[in-house]
C-alpha cells in the first residue's frame, strides 16, 4: 500500500514505531494548509516556509503528545501560532510599520484566523489552484502580481487603473475563488 | 467592499502611508468589531493560501536531516513540484511520490498544464518548453563581479555608495580549503556566523545603466551568482534577493532593511544544498522591474539551518546581472506570445 493511501492515525502509529520516513507523507498532506496559514500572516513567503519547517520539526519531536482523536491540522496550527508570535517578538526591534501592524492583527484576530483555517479541508485548498486558473484574465493578473513581487501602484499603472481599484479587483477575485472552492467541495 | 476592509488590506500589504494615519483606528475597530475581524481573517487566510498554492514546496532539508533521510534521493527541483501540482489537478489523480523522475515527463507535464490551464501559468509553461537562448541577454555592469581585486574594501553593513560591496563578515581570498575561484583567481569568503544566522553581502545597481530603449516598459532582469562551501557536511541555503526601489542611490541607506516591504518590486530565490554536495552551485532569479525603479538592491547570502553543526565558511563568485530581452518569435515577442495564450 502506498503511503498516500494510509489513514492518518495509522501513519502516526507507524511513525512512532520507527517508520520515520512516513512522516514526509504527513508533511505532504498538511503542507499547503500550514504554508497558507503562515504565508497569510508573514509578508515574505521564504520566512513563512522557514517557520513551516520549524513547525513540522516541533510536531515531529512532540508527536507523542498529540491525542489521536484530535485534529492534527489544528494541532499544527497551534504550534504555528506560537512560532509566529515568537517570530514577531524577535523582529520587534527592527520591524517596519507593516510588520508591527501585522503582529498586532495576528494577536487580535487569532481566533478568526483559526476559524477560517478550520473551514479549509485539504481538497478545498488543492482546488484553489484550479480556481485561480478559471479567473478572468485581469483578475488572474492581480492575484498573480503579488507573488511576482509587483507593487500595487506599479500594477495599477500596468492595468491603467487606480490603486483602490486594484484592491477592489483582488477582493472580487477572492470572492470568486471562495465560490469556486465551495462549489468544488460540494460536487 | 467595505471601505475599512479595503484600507485594512492596503495596510496589510505594506502601504505605509495608509498606516501612518489609519492603522491605529483599524486595530481599534478590529478589537471591537467581531464581524470585521471575521472578514479580515477570511481575507488574510485566502491571501496566504493563494501564495502557498502558487509556489513550489520547500525541500524540507532540516526536517529530512532530523528524520535521518539526508542520504535519500533529494526532492525534485522546485519548478517540478509546481508542475506536478498542476498536472495532478489536470489528471485528478493522487500525487506522485516526491522522487519521480523529472526529466522523463517534464515536457508532457508542461504541455498538459498549459493546454488545460491556459494563461494562468503560461509564463511557467514557456519556461519549461521554450529552449534557453530564445531570450536575449544584455549584461549589466556589476562592480567587481568576480572579486578580482584582492584589496577591495568591503563596507561593513549596507554599501555607502554605488560601486561598492557591503555586508556581513566577508573578504576577498584566492584558492583555499580546496576551493578554487569559479571565475578568475579570487572569490569572496563569507565567514561563518554563529547559530546559523544568515550572512549577506549587498550591492546597489543604478538602473540608469540599463539601455535606454527599454526604459519605458516593465523590464526583466536576471541575477545569478555561484556559491561553494568548505564543509559540505551540513545543509545550507544559498539566497538571492533583489529589491527594485524608486529612490535614487544617494537616498538609500541601512534603513532600507526596515522598509524593504515598500520596494516597488522584489524577488527572492533560494537553493537548498544537501550535505555531501560539492563544487560551485549557481542560483539565479528574475525580477520584473517597473519603469519607476531607479535602483536595484541585490542581496547574496547563505544560511546554515542546522544550528548544531560546526560553522564553516562559504564562498561567492561570478555574479552576473543581465537585462532579458525577448526575441522575435513568429512575428510576436516571447512576452506577447505568452499573453496571447490566455
Amino acid at each position: 500500500m502506498n503511503a498516500h493511501q494510509i489513514d492518518l492515525t495509522t501513519l502516526l502509529d507507524r511513525i512512532e514505531r520507527g517508520e520515520t520516513d512516513l512522516y514526509m507523507e504527513v508533511v505532504r498532506r498538511h503542507e499547503l494548509m500550514l504554508r497558507g496559514y503562515l504565508a497569510g500572516q508573514l509578508y515574505h513567503l521564504a520566512e513563512a516556509d522557514d517557520l513551516a519547517q520549524e513547525v513540522f520539526l516541533t510536531a515531529w519531536r512532540d508527536l507523542v503528545n498529540f491525542r489521536r482523536d484530535g485534529d492534527f491540522g489544528e494541532w499544527l496550527r497551534g504550534i504555528a501560532r506560537h512560532q509566529v508570535l515568537t517570530y514577531f517578538r524577535s523582529q520587534q526591534r527592527r520591524a517596519s510599520f507593516m510588520e508591527r501592524f501585522r503582529a498586532e492583527v495576528v494577536r487580535i484576530a487569532e481566533q478568526e484566523l483559526e476559524a477560517a483555517a478550520r473551514r479549509d479541508e485539504a481538497g478545498r485548498v488543492e482546488r484553489l489552484l484550479h480556481c485561480i486558473s478559471r479567473l478572468p484574465k485581469k483578475l488572474r493578473r492581480v492575484v498573480r502580481a503579488g507573488l511576482d513581487g509587483v507593487r500595487t501602484d506599479a500594477l495599477a499603472e500596468e492595468l491603467q487603473t487606480t490603486v483602490p481599484a486594484i484592491y477592489q479587483l483582488h477582493y472580487r477575485a477572492n470572492q470568486l475563488l471562495r465560490e469556486c472552492m465551495t462549489k468544488g467541495s460540494h460536487s | 467592499m467595505n471601505p475599512d476592509l479595503q484600507t485594512f488590506l492596503r495596510a496589510w500589504s505594506g502601504d505605509s502611508d495608509i498606516c501612518d494615519t489609519e492603522c491605529g483606528r483599524l486595530l481599534q475597530r478590529l478589537e471591537n468589531d467581531a464581524a470585521f475581524r471575521t472578514e479580515c481573517g477570511e481575507e488574510i487566510r485566502l491571501l496566504g493560501l493563494i501564495k502557498a498554492v502558487q509556489t513550489p514546496s520547500p525541500r524540507w532539508l532540516d526536517l529530512r536531516d532530523a528524520l535521518g533521510l539526508s542520504s535519500a534521493t533529494p526532492p525534485e527541483p522546485e519548478a517540478d513540484d509546481l508542475a506536478r501540482r498542476v498536472f495532478h489537478l489536470v489528471r485528478n489523480e493522487p500525487r506522485k511520490p516526491a522522487n519521480a523522475r523529472w526529466l522523463t515527463w517534464r515536457p508532457l507535464t508542461a504541455a498538459a498544464a498549459g493546454i488545460v490551464f491556459g494563461m494562468f501559468c503560461t509564463s511557467m509553461v514557456f519556461g519549461f518548453v521554450v529552449q534557453s537562448g530564445v531570450e536575449g541577454k544584455t549584461p549589466l555592469a556589476v562592480f567587481q563581479p568576480s572579486f578580482e581585486d584582492a584589496q577591495m574594501p568591503i563596507t561593513k553593513g549596507y554599501p555607502y555608495a554605488l560601486a561598492h560591496w557591503g555586508g556581513d563578515d566577508a573578504r576577498v581570498v584566492s584558492a583555499e580549503n580546496g576551493i578554487r575561484a569559479k571565475d578568475g583567481t579570487f572569490m569572496l569568503r563569507l565567514e561563518a556566523a554563529p547559530k546559523g544566522s544568515p550572512r549577506f553581502v549587498y550591492q546597489v545597481l543604478d538602473l540608469a545603466s540599463v539601455p535606454s530603449s527599454a526604459k519605458s516598459e516593465m523590464r526583466e532582469i536576471e541575477i545569478s551568482a555561484s556559491f561553494a562551501a568548505v564543509d559540505a557536511g551540513a545543509s545550507a541555503r544559498y539566497m538571492l534577493r533583489a529589491f527594485a526601489v524608486s529612490e535614487a542611490h544617494e537616498h538609500l541607506d541601512a534603513s532600507l532593511f526596515d522598509h524593504r516591504g515598500e520596494a516597488i518590486a522584489s524577488a527572492t530565490k533560494g537553493l537548498d544544498v544537501v550535505p555531501g554536495s560539492n563544487g560551485w552551485k549557481t542560483v539565479s532569479l528574475k525580477i520584473q522591474v517597473p519603469p519607476a525603479a531607479r535602483c536595484l538592491v541585490l542581496f547574496f547570502g547563505v544560511r546554515t539551518p542546522n544550528k548544531t553543526l560546526p560553522k564553516a565558511a562559504h564562498y561567492l563568485d561570478d555574479v552576473q546581472v543581465s537585462l532579458i530581452e525577448p526575441q522575435p518569435l513568429n512575428g510576436l515577442t516571447l512576452r506577447t506570445a505568452a499573453r496571447v495564450g490566455g
